[in-house]
């Protein structure tokens, strides 16, 4: 599994007139878990967004270093999950087409059988022919962790995981960022329930 | 060449996806047929029996082809934007499978357009054809172009307001050579008579080969911004 740090310098973030950070810099190395706090609106969805290359930041500059180089952010982005509300899955497929959409088309090398132990895992076994039109929130939810596990990558991107989720949801998400702890993966938490951030190696508190 | 090997089975699955998303809504489909319905019965019942010369029926025929072709090629990327699955889409898709898988879906859904109105156009205007061969090698050409060209468009205006109508004229000027070539070649097809030149059709083929090449170039800065 590739080791990657994500180094910030001078991070800021401006939206119109309102600026959410300024001066922010910090390393995360590679295999720590990562809690980002902040009250609502602080920017912590952002912060994440910024980190994983999907939005640019007004000033200041994000590095990814494998093993001494530098690496751009496409190749980064190969090398990251996600579990956060942007994910959104295809209405009309079901939910193992779109696993199998979305594992397919990241390049990972998945099958069917692993597919289904992954929709196994979090609890959605019986609806793995269902249209995603007809899952809940929780549902969904659980279908974005089964593609997280899927595609396993090295770097997760956790935006509040455990949101509408019930107690055996939050207990599957809590599981899964143990194992990924234990696997050295490279986690960035943004949370505020603090039972989740108890995960987490250090935080990041955004004020 | 291993890189064209890895990119091809993810082109395959994005247009699999394509297809199977629109057996299920049938809304590009829908779209696309009735538009070409509507206007072709108009038309026909506005000229009634009159004599129209090839070169304005070949008008016709790519105008007919061209208009229902906006109603719903844009929507391989507008649909995504508006569900929220760009962004997914975006987060585990390269530029270049996404960019070649939207093509092929709109590729395939111009051929079948054309399938489904050139028969309908020859019944209801009273149309002769004199070359068929010629008129399927132009409709290829015209159609890898045109499904090229609004996919990368419908790509960039995704974060637009008011995307349709933008589509459309932003398309057009960009549209207007292939469309010309193609009413040009379309109205030797509807003449009697041994064909002159086949140079429209060989600047059509290098005109499609450049925009493929520009799209593919341009689509890694849009996917990737």
């Amino acid at each position: 599994m590739k080791k990657i740090d994500i180094v910030f310098t001078d991070l800021c973030k401006k939206f119109g007139s309102l600026q959410l950070y300024e001066g922010l810099c910090g390393e995360i190395a590679a295999g720590t878990c990562v809690a980002v706090l902040g009250k609502n609106g602080a920017g912590k969805s952002t912060f994440l967004k910024i980190l994983a290359g999907m939005l640019a930041p007004t000033a200041g500059t994000v590095q990814y270093l494998a093993g001494g180089c530098s690496l751009t952010r496409d190749e980064f982005r190969q090398n990251t999950g996600f579990l956060t509300p942007e994910v959104q899955f295809y209405e009309n497929l079901t939910a193992k087409e779109n696993l199998a959409f979305f594992t397919n088309i990241s390049g990972t090398i998945c099958s069917a059988e692993a597919l289904a132990q992954r929709l196994s895992e979090t609890a959605l076994e019986g609806f793995q022919d269902e249209r995603v039109k007809n899952f809940s929130t929780g549902m969904r939810q659980r279908l974005k962790l089964a593609l997280l596990l899927a595609i396993e990558r090295p770097v997760w991107f956790l935006d509040e995981p455990s949101s509408n989720l019930d107690a055996e949801g939050c207990k599957l998400i809590g599981d899964a960022i143990t194992d990924a702890r234990n696997a050295k993966k490279t986690i960035l938490l943004a949370t505020n329930d603090l039972a989740e951030v108890e995960y987490a190696d250090y935080v990041i508190r955004i004020a | 060449m291993p890189i064209m090997l890895s990119v091809l089975p993810k082109i395959y699955w994005i247009l699999c996806k394509e297809m199977k998303s629109e057996y299920r809504s049938r809304e590009a489909v829908s779209a696309l047929l009735l538009f070409s319905l509507t206007t072709l019965s108009v038309v026909s019942m506005t000229i009634g029996n009159e004599q129209i010369s090839p070169a304005f029926l070949a008008v016709l025929f790519w105008i007919i082809l061209f208009f229902s072709a906006m109603a719903g090629l844009s929507r391989v990327f507008l649909q995504e934007q508006s569900s929220g699955t760009i962004y997914t889409l975006r987060l585990y898709g390269e530029a270049q499978p996404v960019l070649f898988g939207k093509f092929l879906y709109n590729f395939l859904l111009l051929n079948l357009l054309s399938l489904f109105l050139l028969p309908l156009f020859l019944v209801f205007l009273n149309v002769e054809i004199y070359h068929p061969g010629l008129l399927f090698l132009i409709i290829l050409a015209g159609n890898t172009g045109m499904a090229m060209i609004t996919t990368l468009l419908a790509s960039l205006l995704i974060q637009a307001q008011g995307q349709g109508a933008l589509f459309t004229i932003v398309s057009f000027p960009i549209l207007l050579p292939i469309l010309l070539f193609c009413i040009k070649l379309t109205t030797v097809v509807f003449l009697p008579g041994t064909v002159d030149s086949l140079q429209p059709l060989a600047f059509l083929g290098v005109y499609d080969l450049v925009m493929i090449g520009i799209s593919s170039i341009l689509f890694d800065y849009i996917w990737c911004d």
